[in-house]
């Protein structure tokens, strides 16, 4: 009669990415939007399947002869929790994947004043991403060690195809009566053959979460604040927490964020988040920066 | 003298059995001691050579099941009802047993599953309920706790464990005056109640 039920929860999130660029020699804005549909069965074996769409729109001129980037990625993961009598805790161990095809459109050819003809450069991408974690029954620490392996190709240029090899640890704990988060996360990121960017084979960066929980009927209504903060260099970063790969980007150098998320009745999610990002692009020793707004919403059966 | 000769056979034949009779009882009297001193771990051990012996033994899986949890031992806890469930699928106490490993390895999910099954055909059994709350405040479904706590307050109103939850939920909603009212009343069944002292005494 009683039986362990065999029940699948799914959960859906639709998020959206608004991206405006200053002093950058070659872009002008970005906008990607998607959508990941997870299934939790009960408590123990997790699967996210995903899409995002993301478009960089290039200024005027630019000495890129760039006109936009179209990205398709689709995103693929799958977690399942371990329980060991001999840890005080949960174990994860969690499998990520990401593939991507990214469409480059570059002016080629033409007289100044004339719009010139386009031609479609695609690029590929391949991300695999093991991930394992431990969180303490208490959740007042957390351990994590990621590896991703990246694997991009040019297939339409004359570029050697290169590898993005990323050790990420994280560690989070808990401080006061567990109403703020803090979580550290080193990014040690070596390119194999990197035929893209001058000069950078290796980068390093460290980023620091700080999520407050707020007490109920509080300012706006939010459940949860915080800020974020990455100083160092990150190139081709693949975050484990967005699930978010950073295959279109130049390398980031640093970083800060706010957000705040709204939890309407016990399913029901909003996160909205600022950031300012600044880039620099090595070719073309120009120094940027941007500003983006993210928004999510995730609702769970 | 015929008769006296059979009731000597009849002694001989059952002393293994008389014997084992005993020793069995006293593993169980040594399992309870210990248990009653805190020695989980030493309880279980004490038992696990019976329940190799005998693993139909619907009792004896219980017994190991619940000191296995009293013990930390949730995966071994989880088999052990597991199986008593196997041996006697209508046991409500194998089904409320493994809820307690569950709630443990806080597998709310699970054990909410497990709470739902009982409360089928047991719609008012106060484990279950108790089990569940804990469950729906381990997920933060604080909606769901506030309406399950007060539909148990009706039905059992001296119990404080209840209003417990019952403030919680109304805490986490922000209905910090309802609260109040729900910790006045905890105290008016358990005076020294830490969390409600607490709470009160922070207004």
């Amino acid at each position: 009669m009683f039986a362990e039920a065999d029940i699948w929860s799914p959960k859906i999130l639709l998020q959206n990415n608004f991206n405006q660029y200053s002093d950058s020699m070659v872009r002008d804005s970005a906008y990607s939007a998607g959508s990941i549909f997870s299934f939790d069965k009960l408590d123990r074996t997790h699967f996210s399947v995903g899409y995002q769409y993301t478009t960089v729109k290039a200024l005027n001129a630019n000495p890129d002869d760039l006109d936009s980037i179209k990205e398709h990625r689709f995103y693929l993961s799958g977690s399942h929790k371990l329980f060991f009598d001999t840890l005080p805790g949960v174990t994860t161990i969690r499998l990520d994947g990401y593939s991507a095809q990214s469409k480059h459109s570059v002016f080629v050819a033409g007289t100044p004043g004339i719009r010139r003809p386009i031609t479609t450069l695609t690029d590929q991408l391949l991300v695999i991403n093991p991930i394992i974690s431990f969180r303490n029954f208490s959740k007042t620490r957390f351990y994590e060690l990621g590896y991703a392996l990246s694997s991009y190709e040019y297939p339409d240029r004359a570029l050697a195809d290169s590898k993005v090899h990323q050790l990420s640890p994280a560690f989070g704990f808990a401080l006061g009566q567990q109403s703020d988060w803090i979580q550290l996360r080193a990014y040690f990121i070596e390119l194999d053959n990197n035929t893209v960017t001058t000069g950078l084979q290796d980068s390093k960066a460290l980023e620091l979460k700080w999520t407050h929980w707020l007490q109920p009927d509080s300012l706006l209504g939010l459940n949860n604040i915080g800020f974020q903060v990455i100083s160092g260099e990150r190139l081709f970063a693949v975050d484990p927490d967005a699930a978010e790969v950073y295959s279109l980007a130049n390398i980031q150098t640093q970083m800060a964020a706010v957000f705040g998320q709204w939890q309407i009745g016990d399913q029901t999610q909003i996160l909205a988040h600022f950031s300012w990002q600044e880039f620099k692009n090595p070719t073309l020793d120009n120094r940027y920066n941007s500003s983006s707004f993210y928004i999510n919403f995730s609702h769970q059966w | 003298m015929k008769f006296l000769k059979y009731r000597w056979i009849a002694f001989i034949v059952s002393t293994p059995f008389i014997f084992g009779s005993y020793a069995s009882a006293d593993i169980w009297t040594d399992s309870y001691r210990l248990e009653s001193i805190g020695q989980y771990q030493q309880a279980r051990e004490i038992l696990n050579p019976y329940g190799k012996e005998n693993p139909d033994d619907e009792f004896a899986m219980l017994r190991l099941g619940w000191l296995s949890y009293l013990g930390g031992s949730y995966n071994q806890s989880i088999k052990q009802y597991q199986k008593a469930l196997s041996l006697n699928p209508q046991s409500l106490d194998a089904a409320l047993g493994l809820m307690l490993p569950l709630l443990a390895q806080q597998r709310w999910k699970e054990a909410e599953k497990y709470g739902q099954q009982i409360l089928s055909v047991a719609p008012w059994n106060y484990y279950a309920h108790l089990r569940l709350m804990i469950s729906e405040e381990g997920q933060r479904n604080w909606h769901a706790l506030l309406q399950h706590a007060q539909q148990l307050h009706q039905r059992f109103p001296g119990d404080a464990t209840v209003l417990v939850y019952l403030a919680r939920a109304q805490r986490w909603q922000g209905h910090q005056d309802a609260a109040r009212i729900t910790y006045r009343q905890v105290l008016q069944r358990y005076p020294a109640h830490i969390e409600a002292l607490q709470f009160l005494a922070g207004d």
